[in-house]
């Protein structure tokens, strides 16, 4: 079995089955174009905290095979998390955007798909205010655009009041 | 969303191309990286405190013109735990964000649009509106305000299918948004034949209603055919078009002129009632009296002419209805027990409740005489549950017939698929339907109540949906449909026939030398309530006028109706009346039926006497 190095930002190298790393298409792009290496290869985006769980979560994935879904069918969906994915996600804010921000530049569109639904359950549902409070986000409109928008909303909040 | 892809499938070989020269990680790597992103925020300062990293990011997402760009690097200056309380969102790049946005449907995303500056372009990106969930939106436009419609359509991207669709469904389309749409269509449509391509791709979803559907579809085809075709003589170029803007130019013409100056404009512009009223006719012999003569020049100026009134008309009426908007909230709706009565109220329904407050004002007109509260919505739902379980035999009265309902979603509005497997609101109206089917057994599910359910769903949430359509139907003309009493119904029907026979004397005899009864069309209007033979708008039009007054409306609408197609009504032939009568053209004008429909003043104790109502 043919196993890689792979080097965090904070330098510390992990050895990996060489078809758990390949989830990873950037790191299968860098394996084809360089071809057989013992030299480590740096990803100076992962900490090694995140690499660690990124990691975790392939060796599941590639250990539990999940069935080959119709990606169209379940596009929009929000509530097909399986429940390793779901319970993966119960992390704090920090360490799920960063996950987010790791799977989204190792190229790992499973854990990108699983991140982002999280984030966007966090969301559903909520008021512009309760969504601010949750990320942290500043109100940075003014009154007057704030109204325009309101307004331009009305009726899709009207429904059903 | 392909610059994305691109772009999310360019990084690696970015970096990957730079690890094969640096052969490994040092600050080069990042640097080059950002440069070749054109990214203005380079990650090459390590000083950086975190803050500054903060700015920058908020920086450049402030900027609205790009919304991708590179994302800020800020891996190895900290750790993301460090930052907590702190906005984390800005570390993540638009793409993202973008990608978090795509679970939501455009209601959903109006919400989001408001968190902050940065979310707003992001919510409004045109890539976020091209699935299943824009056709939501596209059923909504019917009955939205023209002005929220307007603003928001020139944002979208939409596939022919989409803009077929939508030019079926809005008549009232802002002509601002038409020159985007026309070429559009002219260079995603090289098909010859649009219609039938849209309609295979609704048969095959095989449904009855699709199959009916598709039936309308070539029989609007049909029609234009002939009328090109003696049209021709007076205008050549017409052929050239013909083909590409069949649908187009039967259902939106009036604002094809304003984007499309040529031929198009110049033939298919006709007044549209002038239109359907003649062409049926021109099968063979008859000829368009107006057109016939004319050069067409002296059409083209008609025709002009004809367009700025129905522009003019399009205005006043938005105008009214943003004036009556107003007096809606402020006056009537608060003290609607004082005015409910009022000459006023019959006034302003008469002309249409706007949709902005139709939501507030159907559930006063109908009332809750039936006292249904949320927990026993609740209760019939669970026994629906219930019902579903167990088999037909065992259920209570039509309790079983629950399970056809899911037959007959998809069938609901079909070319809108907002009520299909996947839809936004199938679930909504499975359950709407299923509590009512429990709430009242005896009755069970039957076909047409779909539709009800569907238009109240449109504009109401599932509880308030509940309690009208149970209240709606609890009334007697409606019951003796559903229940199917005959004897009832045929009350009902000679009611009709000795209407037609009152106002619509030759209608009434050529239909009847045919063997045409009121039956043929009545039945299908009164159960779906004109929801599935008129077009959105006009049936919530018909229904404000309905939930005021009772059925008696329906009787009105129907003469409205016939006396709007009496010439063809009174001379064409078996098939082409039957045709008509039970698929309305779609392109009736909101102004010319009710007025129509007012030219009939029924009285009402006379019209209680031809229903045997002791009242």
């Amino acid at each position: 079995m043919t196993t890689v190095k792979l080097e965090s930002s904070d330098e510390k190298t992990y050895e990996v089955e060489k078809e758990i790393a390949c989830m990873s298409v950037t790191i299968k792009n860098m394996l084809e174009d360089i071809g057989e290496t013992d030299a480590a290869i740096p990803l100076p985006n992962v900490t090694s905290s995140i690499l660690e769980k990124v990691l975790e979560y392939c060796k599941h994935h590639h250990e539990h095979p999940s069935p080959q879904q119709d990606e169209k069918k379940d596009e929009k969906r929000l509530d097909d998390i399986p429940p390793y994915d779901r319970d993966f996600c119960k992390v704090d804010q920090p360490t799920l955007f960063e996950l987010i921000l790791a799977a989204n530049y190792l190229d790992i569109k499973p854990l990108l798909d699983v991140t982002c639904k999280t984030v966007a359950n966090m969301i559903r549902g909520k008021t512009p205010e309760e969504i601010r409070k949750i990320f942290n986000i500043k109100n940075d409109f003014t009154p007057e655009e704030e109204e325009q928008i309101r307004k331009e909303n009305e009726w899709c909040e009207d429904k059903g009041n | 969303m392909s610059i994305l892809l691109n772009r999310l499938q360019n990084s690696p070989k970015i970096i990957e191309n730079l690890i094969k020269s640096t052969g490994s990680k040092n600050n080069s790597t990042s640097n080059s990286l950002n440069n070749s992103s054109n990214s203005t925020n380079s990650t090459n300062s390590n000083n950086n405190n975190n803050n500054n990293i903060i700015n920058n990011s908020s920086n450049s997402s402030s900027s609205n013109g790009v919304i991708f760009k590179q994302p800020i690097r800020a891996r190895q200056l900290f750790s993301f735990s460090e930052l907590v309380g702190t906005d984390l969102t800005l570390l993540l790049e638009e793409s993202i964000i973008l990608r978090v946005l795509s679970y939501f449907d455009y209601t959903e995303l109006f919400i989001l649009k408001r968190v902050c500056s940065r979310w707003k372009p992001l919510a409004e990106h045109k890539s976020l509106y091209t699935q299943l969930h824009m056709q939501s939106f596209i059923v909504n436009c019917r009955i939205l305000p023209i002005p929220i419609l307007r603003t928001f359509i020139s944002n979208l991207s939409m596939n022919t299918d989409e803009i077929d669709a939508i030019k079926m469904v809005c008549r009232d389309m802002p002509p601002v948004s038409l020159p985007v749409l026309e070429n559009l269509t002219i260079t995603s449509t090289p098909t010859p034949t649009p219609t039938i391509t849209t309609s295979t791709n609704q048969l095959l979803k095989s449904s009855q209603d699709d199959i009916i559907f598709n039936k309308s579809h070539s029989y609007q085809h049909n029609q234009h055919n002939s009328y090109n075709s003696s049209n021709s003589i007076s205008s050549n170029h017409h052929a050239n078009h013909s083909h590409g803007h069949l649908r187009v130019s039967s259902v939106d013409e009036s604002y094809l002129t304003t984007s499309n100056s040529s031929s198009t404009s110049a033939s298919s512009l006709q007044s549209s009632n002038d239109y359907y009223s003649t062409s049926p006719l021109m099968n063979g012999s008859q000829n368009n009296s107006g057109s016939g003569g004319n050069t067409p020049n002296a059409q083209r100026k008609n025709q002009d002419k004809e367009l700025k009134r129905k522009e003019k008309q399009r205005k006043e009426r938005e105008k009214r209805m943003e004036e009556s908007v107003k007096v809606w909230n402020e006056d009537i709706i608060p003290n609607w027990d004082k005015r409910k009565d009022s000459k006023k109220v019959r006034d302003l329904v008469f002309q249409g409740i706007p949709s902005l407050v139709r939501s507030k004002v159907w559930p006063l007109l109908i009332g809750n005489d039936l006292n249904i509260t949320p927990e026993l919505f609740t209760i019939f739902g669970a026994r629906a549950e219930r019902a579903k379980q167990k088999s037909e035999s065992s259920s209570l009265g039509r309790e079983g017939s629950v399970s056809l309902i899911h037959l007959d979603l998809p069938r609901t509005f079909p070319m809108l698929s907002i009520f299909q497997q996947e839809g936004p609101l199938h679930q909504s109206l499975a359950n709407v339907l299923e509590a009512y089917v429990c709430y009242r057994p005896d009755v069970g599910y039957v076909q047409g109540m779909s539709y009800l359910g569907a238009l109240f769903l449109l504009i109401l949430d599932e509880f308030t949906s509940f309690v009208c359509l149970s209240n709606l139907l609890n009334n007697p003309c409606y019951m003796s449909f559903y229940t199917m009493n005959l004897q009832a119904m045929e009350v009902y029907m000679k009611a009709m026939d000795s209407l037609m026979q009152q106002h619509l004397p030759k209608v009434h005899r050529h239909l009847k030398d045919m063997g045409i009864q009121p039956d043929v069309f009545m039945i299908d209007w009164v159960l779906t309530i004109f929801s599935k033979a008129l077009p959105l708008d006009l049936a919530s039009h018909v229904w404000d006028n309905i939930f005021m007054d009772g059925e008696i409306v329906i009787f009105q609408t129907a003469l409205g109706i016939l006396k709007l197609y009496s010439k063809e009504l009174e001379s064409a032939d078996f098939d082409v009346c039957m045709t008509l009568l039970t698929h309305l053209p779609p392109d009736i004008d909101d102004d010319d039926l009710f007025q129509s429909i007012s030219s009939f003043n029924i009285n009402q104790k006379n019209f209680n006497k031809m229903i045997g109502k002791s009242d």
